[in-house]
């Protein structure tokens, strides 16, 4: 394990989040209540004896860089751990902004050369799930593989949104697709990598000088057609492999998929336990440290739900997920949905199908949600809001007494005194003074 | 703060705390759910600016070395920032085990002496409370005082036989007599081991002590001592203390609690690998949960009935499981159609499907630990197993290591021990 080194791509913008993702990097986003997306990758390397930890950061690092702190909260930390973070910079002759995936990593590759492993496992912060990176790696290393790409079997109806792979019966990968519209395999690619180092570095430097900045759609065939060994006159491709994974694995990337991910943690059978997966999470941010153990009132009602610390719950909770600090006070009810970080919901507020952002407040008697499942889809952002879900954005106000249909959006930030009438329709919008996302 | 050394006692195996005692000193006893209770005056000494802390330590203190650490969690931690656990040492001259806290304080004096600043704060590490010790330490040198102690009222000690330090201050707040578990109190003030001494008249007492002492205790020795020298001084606090020096004690705080639970007021620093705080997930709870009145933490698991109780890390109380009036520390598990009441468990204990254990109301003390379990409730040992369908009356004590048979009972009052 020791020979190799982890580059982390977590600068996604997440756009698809919408304002989940606005002012925080898609990694850095709250998951399962105290937990943020990127914990699951982190956790997975620092179990897998993976010690040495490069993240790719460039949309609005703040909240991801607190929360990655020196690394202690992963065990990466120490003097043969490592957890750097790699922001975009300014060089001689090279761009300063990161052009793709593929580009994040070519413009560190003196970071690689530095600690000089001899493979280099690619991992992206935005997915859900638990591996053992280590048996992958042996699985590369017993078939002499150049590049081994994480794969698992999807539903055929939903393979055309994923890169595929065609693979002979030994896992060597004979052909690829990149999200077709005719599917010839159901086999999808994870977007994680394990390189031979001169293999990547290689690799990164045909493409990227060519302009091409994506593992999927640039390095990965160019491997696999054996276009980064020297020219010898035979048309030998290069040794790709699939690594086949059957655990749970969510690319929790749009709104709706994030939200089944968390109702996932509330049912252990989904196969996302947490309880025993044990993720860890940086406390120290945000003082969750210094939160008293959550309190149950004597009206409440709690079932099939996850309550983070310093919570206090006089009201009902049914299917939720809430992450520490979030009140809910007596004759309030909290169903199918998500609240984070210290938000208040206030007496007799009903909050049905909706993610609730931090530092929200849902008023006394304010309805969140309200009407069937079906209806219109988000005026705005109709493929982001389309399922019934309702997002409340971080620190808005819902005053009392307000009533937001399915599908809306409150933008965050929203105080009060903007509140031009009491109703929110289905499928409408309350827009903040910043602008969209 | 001006610069003042904290000496924590925490090396106390407290007879009365029963088999909570067992493997660990009292200070380092989980308390409230999430902490352990050495963290209440930590976090105060943090909060109140205090830099450099020791702590005095001989019973039993692997877990408490390893809850502290390198000071981490309360921020004591850093070049003029520590907290240093202080253990008994064999010397060229001398190899002695800490003969009292006077003696613990008098071992360390090369440490106390060498440590800047005028003054030495010596707490206890067993008590739960929440104060700011700056205040304290003004008056301290506003009376150019030797010794200020921190009393709290009892009301109707006065006259009766009383279980702590008891005082006599006058009209100007001067300590004018002080007697440790006197049978007939002279005020109604107990002490709360909180010692704020001029570091040059505790060293001259501790050496005096040295030679001349008998029990090497500060409470029996050293207080009384400094306060016939009349620069000592007493202070009343007036804020929720909990000594849980009993069972009993260590019960009703965690009642208290649940009742108000702003008693500790907020923001209690803990090390969070302790009880794996730092990697539990969000507490859970199934299907079939009923919780009420309780305080829950991450990691549990709860899928039964729970009300009044405090629930520990890890804790799980399966679907069918009653969980009533209870402190169930970490790990704890609570399978099916098992029924807990007025009881505590120390960590890891499993309660077999349908076992009872514990009940409502009081009984009298067992005959054999006579008065160390009070108003009726039940404790058992760490890892100690209930088998199925086992019955445990009130105000038993299981001992680490009680064999205990399925379906076999326990009367009211009993003891089990290996």
């Amino acid at each position: 394990m020791r020979d190799t080194l982890v580059m982390l791509l977590a600068g996604g913008m997440g756009s698809r989040l919408n304002v989940l993702a606005q002012k925080r990097a898609k990694p850095a986003v709250p998951f399962a209540g105290s937990n943020r997306i990127i914990d699951f990758t982190l956790a997975n390397a620092s179990r897998s004896g993976l010690w040495r930890v490069g993240v790719l950061t460039q949309y609005r690092p703040f909240s991801l860089t607190s929360h990655l702190g020196n690394g202690m909260a992963w065990d990466l930390w120490g003097k043969e751990r490592a957890l750097r973070i790699l922001p975009p910079f300014k060089g001689q002759k090279d761009h300063d902004w990161y052009r793709g995936t593929s580009d994040a990593v070519y413009q560190n590759l003196q970071f690689i050369r530095k600690y000089d492993p001899r493979r280099v496992l690619i991992l992206s912060g935005d997915h859900v799930y638990r591996m053992d990176y280590g048996k992958m790696i042996r699985f590369h290393c017993d078939r002499g593989a150049e590049l081994t790409i994480a794969t698992m079997s999807v539903p055929w109806d939903e393979a055309c949104r994923y890169g595929l792979l065609e693979v002979d019966a030994e896992h060597r990968v004979i052909d690829f697709q990149e999200k077709p519209a005719v599917p010839r395999s159901n086999l999808a690619s994870m977007g994680i990598y394990i390189f031979e180092s001169d293999v990547l570095e290689r690799a990164l430097e045909d493409c990227c000088e060519a302009g091409e900045f994506d593992f999927g759609q640039a390095v990965i065939p160019h491997v696999h057609r054996g276009r980064h060994k020297p020219a010898t006159g035979a048309d030998e491709g290069g040794r790709v492999f699939a690594y086949p994974f059957n655990g749970y694995w969510r690319d929790v990337g749009t709104i709706h998929s994030y939200w089944e991910a968390n109702m996932d943690a509330l049912d252990p059978e989904s196969g996302l336990d947490l309880q025993s997966w044990g993720i860890r999470t940086n406390t120290e941010v945000d003082g969750l440290d210094e939160l008293p153990p959550l309190r149950i009132g004597h009206a409440a009602g709690v079932r099939r739900a996850l309550l983070g610390r310093g919570g206090v719950i006089e009201g009902t909770v049914e299917h939720s997920v809430l992450s520490p600090g979030v009140e809910v006070a007596r004759g309030a009810v909290v169903r199918d949905s998500i609240v984070m970080h210290g938000t208040t919901i206030a007496e007799g507020a009903v909050v049905d199908h909706a993610i609730i952002d931090k530092g929200a407040r849902i008023g006394a008697g304010a309805r969140v949600g309200v009407g069937a499942e079906g209806a219109r889809p988000n005026h705005d952002f109709p493929t982001h809001l389309d399922s019934g879900l309702s997002l409340v954005g971080k620190g808005a106000t819902v005053p009392d007494g307000a009533e937001i249909g399915r599908n809306c959006l409150v933008f965050p930030g929203v105080e009060a005194r903007q509140w031009a009438s009491l109703r929110l329709a289905a499928g409408a919008t309350l827009w903040g003074e910043e602008g969209g996302p | 703060m001006r610069e003042v050394l904290a000496l924590v006692l925490a090396g106390g195996r407290v007879e009365e705390l029963s088999v909570l005692t067992g493997r660990r000193p009292k200070s380092a006893v989980p308390f409230g759910g999430q902490y352990l209770v050495i963290d209440f005056v930590l976090t105060n000494l943090v909060l109140s600016g205090v830099r450099r802390v020791g702590v005095l330590s001989q019973y039993r203190p692997t877990d408490l070395i390893e809850h502290i650490g390198g000071g981490e969690s309360w921020g004591l931690w850093g070049r003029e920032r520590y907290v240093k656990i202080l253990p008994p040492y064999q010397g060229t001259h001398t190899s002695e085990w800490y003969d009292g806290t006077a003696d613990a304080v008098f071992q360390n004096l090369d440490f106390v002496s060498s440590t800047p600043g005028e003054h030495v704060l010596v707490l206890s590490g067993d008590h739960i409370y929440r104060m700011d010790y700056r205040p304290l330490l003004e008056r301290h040198v506003a009376r150019d005082a030797d010794l200020t102690c921190v009393f709290t009222r009892i009301p109707g000690q006065t006259g009766a036989p009383s279980r702590f330090g008891v005082p006599e201050i006058d009209s100007d707040g001067r300590l004018i007599g002080y007697e440790e578990k006197p049978s007939v109190a002279r005020s109604d003030l107990a002490s709360l081991t909180i010692y704020l001494f001029r570091k040059r008249a505790l060293i001259r007492h501790l050496k005096n002590n040295s030679v001349c002492g008998t029990t090497h205790q500060l409470y029996d020795e050293v207080l009384p001592a400094l306060v016939a020298e009349g620069r000592s001084y007493g202070e009343v606090f007036d804020g929720y203390w909990a000594y849980a020096r009993t069972v009993g004690d260590y019960y009703r705080a965690h009642m208290e609690t649940l009742d108000d639970p702003t008693l500790f007021g907020s923001g209690v620093l803990t090390n969070e690998e302790t009880l794996g705080l730092a990697w539990r997930a969000p507490a859970a709870f199934g299907p079939r949960a009923e919780v009420r009145s309780s305080s829950v933490v991450p990691g549990a698991v709860v899928d039964g009935s729970v009300s009044g109780s405090v629930l520990g890390p890890g804790v799980r109380v399966e679907a069918g499981a009653e969980v009533v009036d209870s402190v169930l520390l970490p790990d704890c598990v609570v399978e099916r159609g098992a029924r807990l009441e007025r009881v505590v468990s120390d960590a890891g204990v499993v309660f077999g499907e349908g076992a009872r254990v514990g009940g409502a109301g009081e009984v009298p003390d067992h005959g054999r630990d006579g008065g160390s379990l009070s108003e009726g409730v039940t404790l058992l040992a760490q890892g100690v197993v209930v088998p199925p369908r086992c019955v445990i009356g009130r105000n038993c004590t299981v001992a680490d290591g009680a064999r205990l048979t399925e379906g076999g009972r326990v009367e009211d009052a009993g003891t089990v021990s290996r």
